[in-house]
């Protein structure tokens, strides 16, 4: 099939004018049809991936290239590596995930799986694009969606967060936007859009020409702007306030997005572009992010730990655990890089089942004081038992995929930053603590009455939970299938960084 | 495809399907065809597993002694450049002896669970998470590189975690699953930190590594060089993996939880935290023995902690009243005598103590579990007595496996303790001794204070429950009785040379772990002389490096006959148990007049109190660790809420303040005035203060003119 990738981008966007064809309570298959469509058409690109290519600065694979705007100099040029490929793997999965826990939503229906389509093919568009400002595009396209979703369909202070995380968002991209345009003025030879083609020509020593800036090296500036926008999306303290916001009040099935797979862009924008174009600043930047890595690690566990509220305490422990996505890669050894994408991938899968099982409860007690529950485990047996399963996932268990992300993420920083590797094991710790502490307190002890007639998880939900808990386990047994796709293009990476 | 190499696998796989099948279709199996088939089944897995394991062993004996390491490949784990990990299991003689104590003990608790467990409505569940527990330890056991024998070490934690509070209905039994789990994690740390300083060090000296024993045991002559932060890296590394067996295997300071854990079934407490997963730390020390002996200083140090926790935890023992506490700090003070054979570099000694202990405690642990079924749920020992007249069988079992803990002559624990104590002295020092020879007349003395509070005298019991308790079923009984006739006669496979025997259990271990022939730090120099010699000949190339080991082998071989001092120390430790045994009868059975009048002193009232509390460890702990961190994470919360969070909403409050001034500026002044310029502030000022209603078309449309004009601006300032 030709024009694959076009294909699996748009084809939950061809959804969206369906959802006007069919009785708004049945929109919601018109879009679980959709994702599993674009699942389904996406496959052959697993298949057929190279795994031997490199990508990153050189040949990407199932690449269309199409003039966009010729007098910018900007195209239509949409490829993968092995960086993109598991984002996009992972996003496929989630999307399936999330239209089947919007199974609920009975508000405006077809608004909102039209957000939700377009999102999607936002969220896969940004993974995709190798082209500056169709990246850019893309990453602008994914606010408005979300912005509706928290907005209109979210909890009490769903204004609130919607506006702190579009106006947040925003703020990072303009920065991004300013960077992007300073990239394409001073590039190395001509200029272009085209960010395989910059990382290309930085690898074989061409310099940006751009003139100090505010008394700053120019690329040092430009890295810094880029940064914080990424750094936001991560989100990287001090800019991970709208994070705790947002989880609060989206419903679930946008949180599940939310932590599976946005925060996962930052991380990808600092592999893509941010790092692999500015080498040298990164090398001088390097401390300082571990520096980030750890304080997110520790810290998040800790406000983790001090949280009343379930689905803000997995907000925490998103930041905690995208924490150690930065350690692995502000280490930038193979193990450190390679591990801090699976951790991308595993973070996304463990966190989207969090997420679910939080809107299980939600949807049957209407809160989530953590505290409030109690003795849950004698009345929702099954519940209880698929929520300790993902509890201890995101413990980074052995035998599930966290720890295997988690161990190589260590065992990577451990070569160049001990101190900082053994403070970020701390975090496993903590991890430990504030899962086991709420986990008991929902689940354990004597029976709060009031929920003495809560019904177990319905057939939905277990959809919706199960396949994460087998893919879970299964990477965390054989991790190298997935590892395989994308082994040659970080080692290669690595070696562009630290090498 | 030999034998072994084509069933070890299934070894741990069976438990691990067994508790797949109960833990999905369990309750269903339950309420269709009841408790014993579902107990059946969940007995069948691990009984299987323990016929495979005595085959194995059996087979194992019959190969050449230099054949006996079997490495079973299977498949691929994590390979990212130059780490290497396999899914590969090892089964030599040191996992043989685990297996066999693994899986024989296990599948003997399994069918006393039977028994325990009945009429539990999560008996199902209960049978899942024991096989499971299996299945984790079992991989520990078998696990050929680091990485797996931690998956098995954090299942088995998993287990432990779930099995303690498995009546979650009681908050306090979750609480201590919680504090379990925890506890291990502060040591898990420990032991994952060394595995990190393995990996760095073999992946920058060697290329890559596939972190196997084998490997690491090929290049621990090279990393012996090694320093990291300014210490002996070997040094460090021991001392790493050993605080993962402090919170394991419940040493000093990370033993607090195990007490606690006895909220578990009885069962469990049996297997886990007495037979199996507590001698985990000693097992992967015996492992990783070769690295020990590049590190006397981090063993000098495990033998302080070995005889603290042993002396310690047994003088808690004695005053204790529930019957699980007792046994729960004798497991402690037993565990510390596995450490101090270890860190005296008795290896064989010390995992010998274990395979005795396994049998003697789980059988005390058993003997106690089937008392408190029968007394309904009474852990109490001043509300039981007499008991011996009404269950025979545990009560016969219990006095045979509290004769092996004390050390009685010919039992079990009497050649696994004496030894220890033995090495103690000659490879450690007289001191450690003292120690483990007063902590073993302590032994004696709380374990008869035990049996002569429950099985002898008058009953102390009411009348209803007296009426009512009788002897338990046969499937919980005898068990126990197997492991009691196991506890008297086991010792037989290592009897020493000066008692007219081989130490076969010692040469059975030898391919895999040598016990060390003087102290750790004499052997240390030793090894350094040898690697100061091989490396004089290899600049010089004269001799080969094999006379050169001989040569600094020879030159401290110096045999001196200990045989005076060995029968000598042994007949001090049986006199001495003896006569603490003694003391047990005469305060608690034949005149305890006598103990009320000591007891009536201010000073011993004070130090019972002390013990009886534990030495007030926990509430330290909570003084010192737990009060700050809760009021840490406390703060840290506030202050994300308040500071950080307060910033950025700090920043949006001014954005609107200065926009809606903006908006009035513009109105009042500007507009009129110049109306092309105007018309811009007065488009930001409108959409700042759409903000609030959060009309979402006018904040792109004003962030877009926004962009607009800062791209202009930026191109004509770079320019």
């Amino acid at each position: 099939m030709s024009h694959i990738l076009s294909w699996v981008v748009f084809v939950p966007l061809i959804g969206v004018p369906f959802l006007w064809l069919m009785p708004a309570k049945k929109a919601k298959w018109i879009a679980l049809i959709a994702t599993i469509v674009d699942f389904i058409i996406a496959i052959p690109l697993f298949t057929h991936f190279d795994k031997s290519v490199k990508g990153v600065t050189s040949q990407m694979q199932f690449v269309e290239k199409l003039p966009w705007i010729p007098s910018l100099g900007t195209e239509y040029f949409i490829g993968v590596d092995g960086i993109s490929i598991s984002m996009i793997l992972l996003t496929l999965i989630i999307g399936v995930a999330a239209a089947l826990a919007s199974w609920g939503i009975s508000k405006y229906e077809r608004g909102y799986f039209a957000m939700f389509l377009l999102l999607q093919t936002a969220m896969l568009g940004v993974f995709v694009s190798l082209d500056l400002i169709l990246f850019y595009l893309f990453w602008e396209i994914m606010l408005f969606p979300m912005y509706f979703l928290i907005g209109i369909w979210g909890g009490p202070r769903r204004v609130y967060a919607a506006i702190k995380f579009f106006l947040y968002t925003l703020a990072g991209s303009v920065g991004m936007l300013l960077a992007i345009i300073a990239i394409w003025y001073y590039a190395p030879g001509e200029r272009t859009f085209n960010m395989i083609d910059l990382v290309q020509r930085v690898h074989e020593g061409g310099v940006f020409s751009g003139p100090m800036i505010f008394g700053f090296p120019f690329v040092k500036v430009v890295f810094i702007a880029l940064f914080i926008g990424f750094a936001i999306k991560v989100p990287i303290f001090p800019f991970h306030t709208w994070l705790p916001d947002a989880h609060v009040e989206a419903p679930t099935a946008i949180s599940v997005v939310l932590a599976g797979v946005l925060l996962k862009m930052g991380t990808y924008g600092f592999l893509r572009i941010n790092f692999p174009l500015f080498p040298e600043v990164f090398e001088w930047f390097r401390d300082f992010l571990i520096a980030l890595a750890v304080i997110n690690i520790v810290y998040g566990a800790l406000c983790a730990l001090a949280q009343t509220d379930l689905k803000k305490m997995i907000a925490y422990s998103s930041v905690s655990h995208m924490g150690f996505v930065l350690l692995g890669i502000g280490a930038a050894t193979t193990q450190g890089i390679n591990g801090a994408v699976l951790q991308m991938f595993n973070h996304g899968t463990i966190t989207a089942m969090l997420f679910l099982l939080v809107g299980v409860v939600y949807d049957r007690a209407h809160h989530r004081q953590i505290a409030g529950f109690g003795g849950l485990a004698s009345v929702t047996p099954v519940y209880a038992t698929v929520t300790s399963v993902a509890f201890m996932a995101a413990i980074g268990l052995p035998g599930m995929s966290g720890f295997i992300s988690e161990f190589l993420i260590l065992t990577g920083a451990f070569k160049v930053y001990q101190v900082a590797t053994i403070i970020a094991g701390l975090g496993i710790i903590f991890g430990a603590a504030y899962m086991l502490w709420a986990y008991q307190r929902v689940f354990f002890g004597k029976l709060n009455t009031k929920y003495k007639d809560l019904t177990d998880m319905n057939f939905v939900e277990l959809a919706s939970v199960v396949p994460l808990i087998i893919i879970v386990f299964y990477l965390g047994i054989l991790p190298d299938r997935l590892i395989g796709f994308f082994e040659v293009s970080l080692n290669y990476l690595s070696a562009i960084l630290i090498g | 495809m030999s034998y072994i190499q084509s069933v070890i696998p299934f070894v741990p796989i069976l438990p691990l399907f067994g508790a797949l099948v109960l833990g999905l279709l369990g309750k269903r199996i339950y309420t269709k065809f009841g408790e014993n088939v579902t107990g059946v089944l969940g007995c069948s897995m691990p009984f299987i597993s323990a016929i495979i394991a005595a085959t194995s062993f059996i087979a194992i004996n019959r190969l050449d002694v230099t054949e006996r390491i079997i490495r079973i490949n299977l498949m691929n784990w994590v390979t990212v450049a130059d780490l290497q990990l396999q899914w590969t299991f090892r089964y030599d003689p040191l996992s043989a002896v685990m297996l066999l104590i693994v899986t024989i003990i296990g599948t003997l608790i399994h069918i006393y669970a039977m028994g325990y467990m009945k009429g539990d409505k999560s008996f199902w569940r209960f049978f899942s998470y024991l096989n499971l527990f299996l299945a984790a330890m079992l991989m520990l056991v078998l696990g050929d590189n680091l990485i797996i024998m931690f998956l098995g070490w954090e299942g088995v934690g998993l287990c432990s975690y779930l099995l303690i509070g498995f009546w979650f209905t009681e908050e306090q039994n979750a609480i201590a699953g919680k504090k379990a789990f925890i506890v291990n994690r502060i040591g898990d740390l420990g032991f994952l930190t060394g595995i990190l300083l393995v990996a760095l060090f073999s992946m920058k000296l060697f290329g890559s590594t596939n972190l196997s024993f084998a490997e690491f045991h090929g290049n621990i002559d090279v990393l012996a060089e090694q320093t990291f932060w300014g210490l002996p890296l070997l040094e460090v590394i021991a001392v790493c993996f050993f605080i993962g067996a402090m919170g394991k295997s419940a040493q000093i300071p990370l033993y607090v939880w195990l007490p606690d854990a006895m909220a578990g079934p009885t069962p469990v407490s049996a297997l886990i935290h007495a037979a199996t997963m507590v001698t985990a730390g000693v097992y992967m020390m015996g492992r990783v023995f070769f690295l020990y002996t590049w590190a006397p200083h981090a063993l000098g140090f495990i033998s302080i902690i070995a005889a603290l926790t042993c002396f310690v935890s047994a003088t808690i023992g004695m005053a204790q009243f529930d019957i699980k506490k007792v046994l729960a700090y004798s497991t402690v003070s037993q565990l510390g005598y596995m450490f101090l054979a270890m860190s005296v570099g008795a290896f064989s000694a010390g995992i010998f103590h274990l395979l005795t202990h396994a049998a003697f405690k789980a059988a005390l642990f058993m003997g106690s579990g089937s008392i408190i079924v029968a007394l309904h749920h009474k852990q109490d020992m001043r509300e039981m007595g007499g008991l011996l007249k009404k269950m025979p069988v545990t009560g016969y079992s219990m006095i045979a496996a509290t004769l092996a803990i004390m050390g009685f002559p010919l039992t079990s624990g009497f050649f696994s303790k004496d030894e220890i104590l033995w090495k103690a002295f000659i490879q450690g020092s007289p001191m450690l001794w003292l120690v483990g020879f007063v902590a073993a007349g302590i032994t004696s003395f709380y374990m008869w204070r035990l049996v002569f509070m429950t099985f002898f005298g008058e009953t102390r019991m009411d009348k209803h429950t007296w009426d009512h308790c009788q002897e338990q079923p046969k499937r919980t009984v005898v068990p126990i009785a197997i492991l009691a006739v196991a506890a008297l006669t086991i010792g037989f496979w290592n009897v020493p040379h000066f008692l007219g025997g081989h130490s076969n259990f010692t040469n059975f271990l030898d391919p895999v772990v040598h016990d060390l022939s003087s102290s750790p730090m004499e052997n240390y120099r030793k090894l350094q002389l040898i690697k100061e010699k091989d490396q004089q000949e290899s600049t010089a190339q004269t001799m080969k490096t094999e006379s050169g080991h001989q040569a600094a082998a020879s030159g401290h071989e110096a045999v001196v006959d200990h045989t005076a001092l060995e029968w000598g120390l042994m007949i001090a430790s049986v006199a001495w148990t003896f006569f603490t045994g003694f003391l047990a009868y005469i305060f608690y059975l034949r005149n305890p007049k006598a103990r009320e009048q000591i007891m009536a002193s201010a000073l011993a009232q004070r130090v019972f109190m002390v013990l009886n509390n534990k030495y007030f460890v926990d509430e330290f702990y909570e003084a010192v660790v737990l009060t700050p961190i809760r009021k840490l994470f406390d703060f840290l919360g506030a202050f994300d809420q308040m500071v950080v969070d307060g910033l950025v909403n700090f920043a949006g409050f001014m954005g609107r303040i200065t926009s809606s001034f903006i908006g009035i500026f513009d109105n009042e002044i500007v507009d009129g005035l110049v109306n092309g310029a105007g018309w811009g502030a007065q488009a930001g000022g409108k959409g700042a203060s759409s903000l609030q209603s959060g009309k979402i078309q006018t904040i792109i449309g004003s962030s877009l003119i926004i962009f607009i004009i800062i791209v202009g601006c930026v191109v004509l300032f770079l320019r």
